[in-house]
């Protein structure tokens, strides 16, 4: 009997995925920034819309990040930024979550040609990288937040969808699930009570892994000129004025720097969740 | 009639050791392999003594979890993350603890190992020429291919593998099972090892090709004077195959001896156990017996024999103090009830 | 795969469609609502005085024949743009492609090797930052300290200002300049290419080092990594050619999966180190709202990535041969 089921060599008493060494870097640094954005307004150092200083005097201890081009403070404007790039990514989150939940679910649990039609159209949205088709939508619909908000959606959904119908697929072969069927309750109760709550843990860990990548996305429609536009505090709006004014750094460094914080944070959380979950992507 | 004398006859036994060949090959002395888990320290083996000697096939059976397993990975050093105590000497060589540059040179050239799952124990990305290519060359850095190729067909010959040239560039999956299995043995012989550890060989096999490959395993025995140490919970197998069985239990050896002995005259009660539970053809049983109870588990071990919660003849003492091995006629059994028979037994003998 | 390609000129035409009162300024711009000429002849080329089943018709013709519109500011064709454009880009993200998979596999095998030791965590942890390093301000901090501050590389563009680019075979400046026998072009061609590609690569290196630390651990569990050990093959054996060889197949799939995201990661990086790509293309036409332009591209995207799926779906089977051989 080589196959053994040896007893695992370490012993570690094993805490929640959620709590283990990155994870928890990450997950205190997205509560701190939380609160930060929450509450910035109670203790801002500055106004991040008017002038507080010279102009563009590199960082000192008045101006931990310095000020740009128009004499705003740097450092605030860089944690302001927090409250628009943040609840932009929560929203383009949670939308994509719903429309790619009640599409997957759909195909997966109705079959037949509703699923081949469905997913014919995720396929095909897929196919396009991000970008670009965020791009394409935004320039169409005209820039602005509003715009790259629904183009972001557009483009994210179906990674959830097929998530979803995976799980759905998978969950409802399960046996209490015929089991219910057999007893003739209505199909949208099975799907609401049963199929949906087991199916969403793997939605949860994605949704963690992907903030991160849509705060990306954001800043980089903004950079460009199609999202958030100057004088927003948008990190990505910041990185474009920054660009402008090369030779001071500061005024890119702090948004740059505010955005990898983030996203790091985030995807220390998502490895770990995945490394504990071991899910395989099943969307990718 | 007893198991011993229901068997069909072995013709084909080993014959019994030259005298002066008597020095163990692989001599365990006092082995302790501990895991540090979650819920504790588990103990698979706890203090086992065994002796294998050179050209004789030796059983070692036992339920799963017994250690029996664990036993042979450490003393080649293929566990990971185990405490690994005692002694385990190959000719006089200090196994334990040896660092791995000097394991690597034994393992596969002087004791070799076969596991049980020949699916999973071939890389389905590389030839079987590739693969035993690589074992050779494990041992002998500089073969050149051709030489590689040639020994390989060679080998794949021995193990009765037909047309084996063809089948040196087959995959794995091109492959069933018992030839998986045969090229496993391939590889494991291919550098005339003295010893040849089979773990579970056929367990993952049909009936008919388990037959086939124990009778491979023998007559490899006889050509290269092989030690066989077969690793096994199937007595059926170790019955027409072996020489020599070690009977173990909970990570200790609870009973040892030449294999006619212990079938005809089983010591412990564990062994009795394992032998009633053989199904036979010759004789009428209304009801298939079984040993009651589970087996013990290595993270907690009752205090004293750790048989006693499921035998029959378990006294008072046997929860006080493990037993030993002790004389019980001409096996060695670590019972305290059945040696302490068998000793009055002699006494009163005429 | 011709349905996928079918889908995407639709959904591109949708996108097209549905976000404008009038298609004309699609297609012709604002500037020229007012030009009888250019509005009539699009109107016939387009089909636009006609219904809307009949635009796509025509849309989905012209695409066949390559026709993608006129780009307002180039005022040529977008096909002949996108060609023109499009070794730049290539080029680009081949060595950026060659160098995240290299750097990546040797961080991934490391980390699997050295699992749970400070190795690991370090090679994880550069990799985590390719994945959460914004590609274009990346850039701009690397122009800034190694090109302003420094001076190690050369600044932005593919080559240096005011010279001449080598008569174009290929397109690459690196093999054209070979094949021109102009050693000092080529190494000024790669000097450039180094930053951004770098850049660019990082990212790959993100996707690339966790898969295959994660491929190799599964390996390293797999029996018959145990009965090579137990047969007494050497560790270097036992990972390099055992384990290797296995871990690397679904790295062939991640590499189609890394070039759809090399993509993207051109748009922004082009941008910053003024390539003259296809990524910046698509920056200017979104910034001056040339949509045929932008069409084009997002149509050339869709139609790269499918290309590249496919052609890794086929050298996985290749590689793998339980598939080939079945």
């Amino acid at each position: 009997m080589s196959t053994i089921a040896l007893p695992a060599p370490r012993a570690r008493r094993r805490r929640p995925p959620w709590l283990r060494g990155g994870a928890l870097i990450g997950v205190i640094s997205v509560l701190v920034w939380a609160i930060v954005a929450l509450t910035l307004p109670l203790w801002t150092p500055f106004d991040p819309t008017a002038p507080a200083g010279p102009r563009l005097m590199s960082p000192s201890w008045d101006h931990l990040m310095g000020t740009d081009a128009l004499g705003r403070d740097v450092f605030t404007r860089a944690l302001w930024g927090s409250r628009t790039s943040l609840p932009i990514a929560l929203i383009v989150i949670v939308f994509s979550v719903i429309l790619g939940t009640i599409v997957g679910a759909a195909a997966g649990f109705l079959g037949g040609w509703i699923d081949a039609v469905l997913m014919r159209f995720v396929d095909i949205t897929m196919a396009f990288p991000p970008i670009l088709l965020a791009m394409a939508i935004t320039s169409s619909l005209g820039p602005g937040v509003r715009n790259a908000l629904i183009a972001m959606v557009l483009v994210w959904w179906p990674i959830y969808a097929r998530l979803l119908r995976a799980q759905v697929i998978a969950v409802r072969q399960r046996e209490y699930v015929e089991s219910a069927e057999a007893i003739g309750a209505p199909r949208f109760l099975i799907l609401r009570r049963y199929v949906l709550p087991m199916a969403y843990t793997p939605v949860l860990v994605n949704a963690t892994m992907d903030f991160g990548q849509v705060v990306l996305l954001t800043a980089s429609l903004s950079f460009i000129g199609l999202g958030a536009r100057p004088p927003s505090a948008e990190w990505g709006a910041m990185i474009t004025e920054g660009a402008v004014s090369f030779y001071d750094w500061w005024i890119a460094a702090a948004p740059g720097i505010a955005i990898i914080l983030v996203v790091l944070a985030f995807n220390f959380i998502g490895d770990a969740l995945r490394d504990s979950f071991d899910v395989k992507e099943i969307a990718r | 009639m007893t198991a011993a004398e229901a068997r069909v006859d072995r013709v084909d036994r080993v014959d019994p050791v030259d005298p002066v060949d008597r020095e163990p090959v692989l001599q365990v002395r006092d082995l302790h392999v501990t895991f540090s888990t979650g819920a504790g320290d588990a103990r698979a083996v706890r203090g086992v003594d065994l002796d294998v000697f050179p050209g004789e096939a030796l059983a070692v059976v036992g339920e799963s979890g017994s250690g029996k397993s664990v036993t042979m990975l450490a003393l080649l050093g293929l566990l990971r993350g185990a405490r690994v105590t005692g002694s385990a000497r190959y000719r006089g060589t200090e196994l334990v603890g040896m660092d791995v540059a000097r394991l690597r040179q034994i393992r596969g050239a002087k004791v070799s190992m076969i596991f049980q799952d020949p699916m999973t124990s071939l890389n389905p990305v590389l030839t079987i020429g590739k693969q035993l290519g690589l074992v050779m060359r494990a041992h002998e850095p500089g073969m050149p291919k051709r030489i590689a190729r040639a020994r390989a067909i060679e080998l794949l010959d021995q193990v009765a593998i037909s047309q084996a040239a063809r089948r040196c560039d087959s995959y794995p999956h091109e492959l069933s099972g018992g030839m998986r299995q045969r090229v496993m043995i391939a590889m494991a012989i291919a550098n005339n090892p003295e010893v040849l550890i089979a773990d579970e060989p056929t367990t993952a096999l049909d009936v008919t090709v388990q037959a086939q490959i124990m009778e491979l395993l023998r007559d490899l025995q006889h050509e290269h004077h092989l030690a066989l140490v077969l690793i096994t919970h199937d007595l059926g197998v170790v019955a027409g195959s072996t020489d020599r069985v070690a009977v173990m239990y909970a990570g200790r050896v609870v009973e040892t001896g030449a294999v006619d002995p212990l079938f005809g005259h089983p010591g412990h009660p564990y062994t009795r156990g394992l032998l009633a539970c053989l199904p036979r053809l010759d004789e009428r049983h209304d009801i298939q017996s079984s040993i009651p109870g589970i087996p013990t588990s290595p993270l907690s071990l009752p205090p004293g024999c750790p048989f006693a919660p499921r035998c029959s003849y378990a006294e008072a003492a046997c929860t006080d103090a493990e037993p030993a091995l002790a004389p019980h006629h001409q096996t060695l059994a670590a019972c305290f009830v059945t040696t302490r028979v068998a000793a009055d037994q002699e006494v009163t003998a005429p | 795969m011709p349905f996928l390609l079918l889908g995407i000129a639709t959904i591109v035409f949708i996108v097209s469609r549905l976000t404008h009162a009038n298609p004309l300024v699609s297609i012709v711009g604002e500037r020229n609502l007012n030009n009888e000429t250019i509005v009539n002849a699009a109107k016939r080329r387009w089909g636009l005085d006609q219904s809307v089943p009949v635009h796509y018709v025509k849309y989905m013709q012209n695409l066949l024949r390559g026709d993608m519109g006129t780009s307002f500011t180039t005022r040529r064709p977008v096909l002949s743009d996108l060609w023109d454009r499009l070794p730049a880009t290539l080029e680009l993200t081949f060595v950026a492609l060659f160098i995240g998979v290299v750097i990546g596999v040797g961080l991934g095998v490391l980390a699997a090797r050295k699992r749970n030791t400070i190795i690991d965590h370090a090679a994880r942890f550069i990799a985590l930052m390719g994945s959460s390093l914004p590609a274009f301000w990346a850039g701009l901090i690397v122009l800034y300290v190694f090109y302003s501050k420094l001076g190690w590389f050369p600044g932005p563009g593919r080559l240096d200002p005011r010279t001449t680019a080598p008569d174009k075979i290929t397109g690459f400046f690196t093999v054209d300049s070979l094949l021109h026998g102009d050693f000092a072009l080529f190494r000024q061609s790669v000097g450039h290419l180094i930053m951004p590609a770098s850049i660019l690569g990082w990212g790959v290196v993100g996707i690339v080092t966790r898969l295959v630390r994660a491929s190799l651990l599964d390996e390293f569990s797999m029996e018959y990594v145990r009965v090579a050990r137990a047969m007494g093959l050497r560790e270097r054996t036992v990972v390099n050619t055992h384990a290797m060889r296995n871990a690397l197949l679904p790295t062939i799939t991640i590499v189609a999966f890394a070039f759809a995201f090399l993509i993207t990661g051109a748009v922004l990086t082009e941008t910053v180190f003024s390539w003259p790509g296809v990524g910046s293309y698509a920056v200017e036409a979104s910034r001056k709202l040339d949509f045929p332009a932008i069409i084009g591209v997002t149509i050339l995207g869709g139609v790269a990535f499918l290309v590249t799926n496919l052609i890794s779906d086929v050298a996985y089977a290749i590689a793998d041969p339980r598939i080939r051989l079945s």
